[in-house]
């Protein structure tokens, strides 16, 4: 007998062999070949499909028109020089449709639309005719109007560059 | 000579990130649907949308919402102060001083649906004014959002 086979198999090292590191991928050898996993990055992309599907349905595209309420009573008011507001009126028009009527209080324009009605309070504040941007626009509705209507005469005056501008009470002639 | 005994063969560790990303996206699904709840008090309605809207989106700090919806077409509209429906106007007035008490300088941002009759809206800024309360908004969609 050999002095090899009176040993037994050869002890193993607990040595690295040089070239073979630990955590180390193998070498491709010949004929294997290297293949992209698609399946991981499907997960992620379908993930992050679900991901702006569901994010898109908390964006609410929704903006503020900042208004102040009109302050009643204080001191500095009972010293100002009384300056006359321009007052918008709007009021529904009697028939199937829902058609609002714009008026401004004592005045002969009377604009047909939105767009008209800003216009037109360009005119006043540019003119010359003692209105300016600080003038006060009171916007007044009839109870019936659609909240639409008076946002959107509130949205023409700060439009056409009024800063004081507020929500009236009901009156007499709407 | 017999032949030696095969080796014992070490699999390549690696760390696997797809799993580890699958579950971080999984959670943050979760926590944006979880999330809706607290954005519960922008109730579904259709805000105004006025033409060449100047409204812009500014975030407000000391805030309290007031919404005005329709439930249905047929009865009057409904108040909720955020989330809370308010079956009377005396307890949305009662809730808003309230808050107003312990946030002096609170905020309301009036969220109306556009085809409420003004008169409902009317009522609820009596009560804000009535609550000293100086600063409010107005909720409508701002300018280039598709109709």
């Amino acid at each position: 007998m050999s002095r090899a086979a009176q040993d037994g198999p050869p002890a193993r090292s607990s040595r690295p062999r040089p070239g073979k590191r630990f955590g180390r991928a193998a070498r491709p050898t010949a004929g294997s070949f290297m293949a992209f996993n698609l399946t991981p990055m499907i997960d992620v992309v379908f993930n992050l499909l679900i991901y702006f599907i569901v994010g898109t349905t908390f964006l609410r595209a929704e903006g503020i028109l900042p208004s102040r309420m009109a302050r009643l009573g204080s001191a500095a008011g009972a010293q100002a020089i009384p300056v006359t507001p321009i007052r918008l009126i709007l009021s529904q028009v009697p028939g199937p449709e829902e058609r609002i009527r714009i008026r401004l209080e004592g005045s002969a324009a009377v604009p047909q639309d939105f767009e008209d009605l800003c216009r037109i309070l360009i005119n006043l504040r540019t003119g010359g005719i003692g209105f300016d941007a600080h003038t006060p626009v009171v916007v007044h509705a009839q109870d019936q109007v659609a909240w639409d209507h008076v946002v959107n005469a509130y949205n023409a005056a700060k439009r056409a560059g009024y800063e004081a501008i507020n929500f009236g009470t009901a009156r007499r002639s709407e | 000579m017999p032949p030696a005994a095969k080796r014992p063969s070490h699999p390549p560790v690696r760390f696997n990130v797809t799993p580890l990303i699958d579950v971080v996206f999984l959670l943050v699904i979760f926590f944006m649907l979880v999330s809706q709840f607290s954005s519960a008090e922008h109730v579904d309605l259709e805000v105004p949308e006025p033409h060449q809207s100047q409204a812009a989106e500014v975030a407000v700090p000391e805030k309290v919402i007031i919404n005005i919806q329709y439930v249905d077409q047929d009865l009057p509209p409904v108040y909720l102060l955020g989330s809370v429906h308010v079956d009377e106007l005396d307890e949305l007035d009662r809730r808003l001083r309230h808050q107003k008490k312990e946030t002096p300088n609170l905020e309301v941002v009036l969220r109306a649906d556009k085809r409420v009759p003004y008169h409902y809206v009317r009522q609820a800024m009596q009560i804000i004014a009535a609550n000293r309360i100086e600063v409010f908004h107005i909720v409508a969609k701002p300018q280039g959002v598709p109709r």
